[in-house]
């Protein structure tokens, strides 16, 4: 019923490639692992960018060789690739909004909102005018009308 | 609309592609369920990275452990291997060896639920979760956080205090009691107060920042930290130390006074006594010691009033410095606060912690139910015997475990990595 | 995934009445269980429409049977209960109305007719699509029961009012229900799509290629793409919305919101997220709403024009543009929103392109009717009517795609002019000249003709009256969802109009007791049709009238496409899709 009339020994070779599948997704999610745990993590940006291909290329496994994807005809395009161009398009469009919502924080928000907060290493510091500018939440009630 | 022909033409169709019907409506369903995750992990990405620039919790201020999302990532993938395992023995119409990959896949399934539950409860014990009007994290360590902890402290002891009314209060409530009590003086009130009469804006964030600080360290393992709460804490007891031996002082020059007053008392009251019954006036010498003994009399009764005054605060004070100490000493033998030693379940401070909770309770938590959905068809497919004939079966609900797994496959960088 | 291959094979059905008529898996009982559960709500819709209109009209004064009805204040209502009629008003001829009864009625009775099949692929999953609509129904209806008599933060359900408990008298419990509601009304159009899609790619009779196919099955064929992309966008939008109700999340709160003093929230949200999700489905929404009904229009008119539909390959790529720009434009609900100005320059382009296709398919329309011999029976009246409305309703929005005309008559009674051009004037249109058009399929029996002509004339005329002043309104900053826009000096003046335009509106109410009664008079007492009353082509006119069960007594072989009207060679003037063999 399905496209691969597999005889026997179709059966053997199927079972040992999906063999070979699992131990590469294994070993890809055991990259992604020691990535998060290495030095690669101070630079961010780099380190998500390779967690998230070593995702991708997990996906491609999964779908390709579990979903039998890669013995499907052309079908599988028509579906698999609008449907990820409209998940990417939703999450890019969100960006500017959502995404870097923080830019657009007014005072008063910031009063609540997050910071980033490098936990004080110096709890003590009684005369800390030397550090850093962040914005202290006194009350303040300039804005209060808005 | 009667049946009125009964003649059933077996009508034939040409089908567009050549997969069977079922298999192509999963698919379609599979992409309706990929637009499902892509709202989700779409709105996650953007609040998660929207948030001011390194100002997200690390997965241990959040109590994530990466290594146990990485064994589930396994469990997931093991999973999806036995589910193709069994539609292969299917196929080959071996029911038993079919069977028995099936199991193993619900089986595996089921640890990945039960991994799940166990990493909620860790999240739940140290109060990381959403909750109504609102939940126990804040954001920042400012003057509204502290006033939060003070008014839930608050009301903790009310309600304790109205139990109390009804029913002795049992050890542990006691306890609790005097816990919540050393927090109020102790932690509450005594950042309040340092923070109103410090001026410099930046000395009142580092207050602030030990008052969350020692309720639940953002990083147990800071040293300095760790010092700096030591040293305040033997400050503190070297000042209560200090007040003890000055109210010991009062206690004792209280009691001088009080037996100064007792002789001076008795020498005034026959004085006194033989002036009002005696016709016979008080000698010069003798009204002069009667006016003297007057005066000094009242000095000691103010000096009493003074002395028994500054004991009170004294005592007040004792009370708070050991409060103090106590939230300290408390603080300083647990590792993650006094939120741990004590378990009163105070509000916490995590930058962005509400963020985290609702994006991460929300992702695990859809795909928690899509991972029970698949049980419970398993469940429903179970009794059945996988031969070649149920192979669809089996095809599409690994389809659909194959598209579980996928999601997973995204969200444990996106969530333990990231 | 339940049903087995051979579809007729297992066929399982409750016995009796009940399996006949209630838990029938026939697509055609389902499709009319459809079309009845529709046509009630669009009654309790119309009502509350009229009860807006009354407010407008005589602001403040004692409504007539809606004050009684909910006992609100005595007669006279409040602004939040003015808020509850409109927002109820849009939820149920939305999702209530127009959506199931073009997907649901339409969608079940035609897709199998259309295509030579004798049912749906699933048609247990299609019975279900139906009876999921309950709960539906029934937390929607009950909302009208709760506090503040529903609820009240706009179809759109904005944040924060809609997730702030103590916002609005109806942002409590109400709010909760529609919620849910409105999930299971996902539910339902997530079955019914998926059912539709795999109908139409795996069940089309010999012959009946994807270029063969009637306009009614391309669009909703495309409708059903559109549903089943964009719909679980706002079901995990809902989701968020109910977790943030009920769990005290904050995805769409941001934190330290300071609203009635001392509202507490945990905050960690943005409010635009919400909106964003939501205009992601409800644009394609639109086009979910109006598309079968420009599919059905062309096969209406092409029919009655004895012409075949001009241009058929561009009417195909113009509804796959629409859908396919559709979904890059929700953009457009939000310019004054705050969002980023370059998104909503992106916006606006994109929205402005959707224009084109739109005049495709304006033109091509009237080139059918072009020089063709036009039978001016009801239905045609009504696509012509739908043409008409469409025009104007489409030209009012390319005003509103332009960001800097949009400032101005945003929140306007103008946007409430074009969306009820595009659907009152569009799709409702297009669905009653679509009722007539296959009531004699559905039922056996003929509409009264003359009835038809009259309730077409009193309807096409008034909806002008209701809907066109609200431009004028609109231009002159007419606020839309106001109680009481009179209450600022600039609208006092306004008033004679809006009473003119409640006048008609109440009318326009009346004359569909006329429909009513022609529907319900002609089950009983209309003329008995034959095959093809209409001597249309497509498959449907095929099956006998009513079709039985498995629709056909013959096997359907398609041997051209849809609209061989007034061919040169051919002794009648129309070539059926396929030949019915001589009984
Ligand atoms: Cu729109």
């Amino acid at each position: 019923m399905v496209s691969e009339a597999s005889g026997q020994q179709d059966h053997k070779t199927n079972t040992k490639l999906f063999l070979k599948v699992f131990a590469a997704l294994c070993f890809l999610t055991a990259i992604s692992f020691v990535i998060a745990n290495s030095p690669l993590m101070k630079s961010q940006g780099l380190a998500w960018a390779v967690m998230m291909l070593v995702s991708c290329a997990k996906a491609f496994l999964v779908i390709s060789f579990f979903m039998h994807l890669k013995w499907e005809r052309t079908w599988k395009y028509v579906l698999t690739i609008p449907a990820s161009l409209m998940s990417l398009l939703l999450v890019v469009a969100l960006i500017p909004d959502v995404g870097r919502r923080a830019e657009n924080y007014s005072d008063q928000r910031w009063l609540h909102a997050t910071e980033p907060s490098e936990v004080k290493a110096d709890l003590s510091r009684e005369d800390a005018s030397a550090t850093g500018d962040e914005p202290v939440p006194v009350d303040s009630s300039e804005s209060d009308s808005h | 609309m009667t049946d009125t022909q009964h003649q059933h033409v077996e009508l034939s169709y040409e089908p567009a592609l050549p997969i069977p019907r079922g298999k192509l409506c999963l698919w379609l369903f599979l992409s309706t369920e990929i637009m499902f995750f892509a709202g989700l992990i779409g709105s996650y990405i953007v609040l998660r990275f929207g948030v001011p620039e390194g100002a997200w919790p690390t997965p241990k201020q959040v109590y994530l452990v990466e290594w146990i999302g990485a064994f589930n990532t396994f469990v997931l993938i093991c999973s999806s291997v036995t589910v193709v395992l069994a539609l292969e023995a299917a196929k080959q119409n071996q029911a038993g060896l079919a069977k028995r990959w099936f199991v193993l896949t619900f089986l595996l399934g089921s640890v990945f639920l039960g991994i799940k539950a166990y990493e909620y409860t860790q999240k739940f014990e140290h109060g990381i979760y959403p909750m109504r009007p609102r939940s126990k994290i804040y954001d920042k360590a400012n003057p509204y956080y502290v006033s939060a902890v003070g008014s839930y402290v608050a009301g903790e002891i009310a309600k304790l205090q109205v139990e109390t009314g009804r029913t002795e209060l049992t050890g542990m409530d006691q306890e609790r009691l005097e816990h919540l009590r050393a927090v109020q003086t102790g932690l509450v009130n005594w950042t309040a107060e340092e923070v109103a009469l410090e001026e410099n804006p930046y000395a009142q964030s580092s207050q602030l920042e030990t008052f969350a600080y020692v309720i639940s360290p953002l990083d147990p393992d800071n040293s300095q930290a760790h010092e700096f709460l030591v040293s305040q804490k033997s400050e503190v007891e070297k000042q209560k130390d200090g007040f003890i031996l000055e109210q010991k002082a009062k206690d004792q020059r209280s009691q001088e006074i009080n037996e100064e007053l007792v002789e001076l008392n008795e020498a005034y009251a026959a004085l006194e006594a033989k002036a009002e019954a005696g016709e016979a006036a008080l000698t010069a010498a003798e009204s002069e010691a009667f006016a003297k003994l007057a005066t000094q009399r009242t000095e000691l009764y103010e000096e009493l009033t003074a002395v028994d005054a500054s004991r009170a605060k004294l005592t007040q004070e004792i009370e708070t410095y050991t409060a103090r100490a106590d939230v300290l000493e408390a603080t300083l033998s647990s590792h993650h606060g006094l939120n741990e030693a004590w378990h009163l379940g105070l509000p916490i401070m995590i930058p962005s912690g509400n963020t985290w909770a609702n994006t991460y309770f929300l992702l695990t938590g859809f795909h928690a139910v899509h991972v029970f959905i698949g049980l419970l068809a398993f469940a429903l497919v179970m009794p059945m015997k996988l031969i070649a004939t149920h192979a669809h079966l089996v095809e599409n609900l690994g389809l659909y475990w194959h598209f579980v797994d996928l999601v997973w496959i995204f969200l444990f960088p996106l969530l333990y990595l990231f | 995934m339940s049903s087995p291959q051979n579809a007729t094979a297992s066929r399982w059905s409750i016995p009796g009445f009940l399996g006949h008529y209630v838990f029938s898996r026939d697509h055609k009982i389902i499709g009319t269980q459809f079309l009845f559960s529709t046509l009630i709500w669009g009654v309790a819709g119309g009502l509350l429409a009229l009860a807006v209109r009354w407010q407008l009209a005589w602001p403040w004064s004692d409504m007539p049977i809606f004050g009684r009805l909910f006992e609100a204040e005595g007669g006279q209502i409040s602004p939040e209960f003015y808020t509850m009629l409109f927002t109820m008003h849009a939820t149920i001829m939305i999702f209530f109305v127009i959506i199931p009864m073009l997907a649901g009625a339409f969608g079940n009775w035609l897709i199998p007719l259309m295509i030579g099949a004798d049912d749906m692929a699933f048609p247990t999953l299609n019975m279900l699509s139906y009876w999921i609509m309950w709960p539906a129904f029934i937390l929607i209806g009950a909302s009208f029961f709760t506090a503040g008599y529903g609820p009240s933060s706009g179809w759109t359900a904005y944040p924060p009012l809609s997730v702030l408990d103590a916002a609005a008298p109806g942002s409590g419990v109400a709010q909760t229900l529609w919620i849910l509601g409105l999930t299971f009304v996902g539910i339902s159009s997530m079955m019914g799509s998926v059912n539709y899609m795999t109908t139409i790619i795996q069940m089309r009779a010999p012959g009946m290629t994807m270029m063969r196919l009637p306009m009614t099955i391309w669009s909703m064929f495309i409708t059903a793409i559109l549903q089943a992309f964009a719909l679980p966008v706002l079901t995990a939008g809902l989701f968020m919305q109910l977790s943030d109700r009920v769990f005290g999340t904050g995805f769409f709160l941001p934190e330290g919101l300071a609203a009635n003093n001392g509202i507490q929230v945990a905050g960690g949200g943005q409010p635009l997220l919400w909106q964003h999700l939501f205009w992601f489905y409800s644009h394609p929404a639109v086009y979910i709403m109006i598309l079968p009904a420009m599919g059905m229009v062309s096969d209406i008119l092409a029919c009655f024009s004895r012409k075949p539909l001009f241009g058929y390959k561009p009417m195909v790529y113009s509804i796959c543009a629409i859908a396919g720009l559709g979904f890059i434009v929700w953009g457009h609900h939000m310019f004054i929103s705050g969002m980023d100005p370059i998104l909503g320059v992106s916006f606006m382009i994109s929205t402005m392109l959707i224009a084109l296709p739109s005049g495709v398919k304006t033109f091509n329309w009237l080139a059918t009717l072009w020089r063709g011999n036009v039978q001016f029976t009801t239905p045609l009246l009504f696509s012509v009517g739908f043409l008409s409305m469409f025009i104007i309703g489409g030209l009012s929005g390319i005003f509103m795609a332009a960001t800097p005309v949009d400032i101005y008559i945003h929140d306007t009674y103008f946007i409430v002019a074009h969306f009820h051009y595009v659907l009152f004037g569009g799709s409702i249109l297009a669905l009653l000249g679509a009722i007539y058009f296959w009531y004699p399929k559905m039922f056996g029996r003929m509409m009264s003709e003359r009835l038809g002509k009259v309730h077409f004339f009193l309807t096409f005329i008034l909806t002008n009256m209701v809907f066109y002043p609200m431009h004028i309104l609109g231009a002159a900053g007419f606020p839309r969802r106001y109680a009481d826009p009179y209450h600022f000096q600039a609208f006092a003046d306004l008033l004679p109009i809006n009473q003119v335009m409640t006048v008609s509106a109440i009318l326009l109410g009346f004359t569909q007791i006329i429909f009513a009664a022609n529907f319900v008079g002609s089950l009983f007492f209309g003329k008995k049709v034959g095959r093809n009353p209409w001597q249309a082509n497509t498959l449907e006119w095929a099956a006998p009238s009513p079709p039985g069960h498995g629709n056909f007594d013959f096997q359907p072989v398609v041997c051209r496409g849809p609209y061989e009207y007034s061919c040169p060679d051919a002794d009648v003037d129309f070539l059926p899709q396929a030949e019915t063999p001589p009984a």
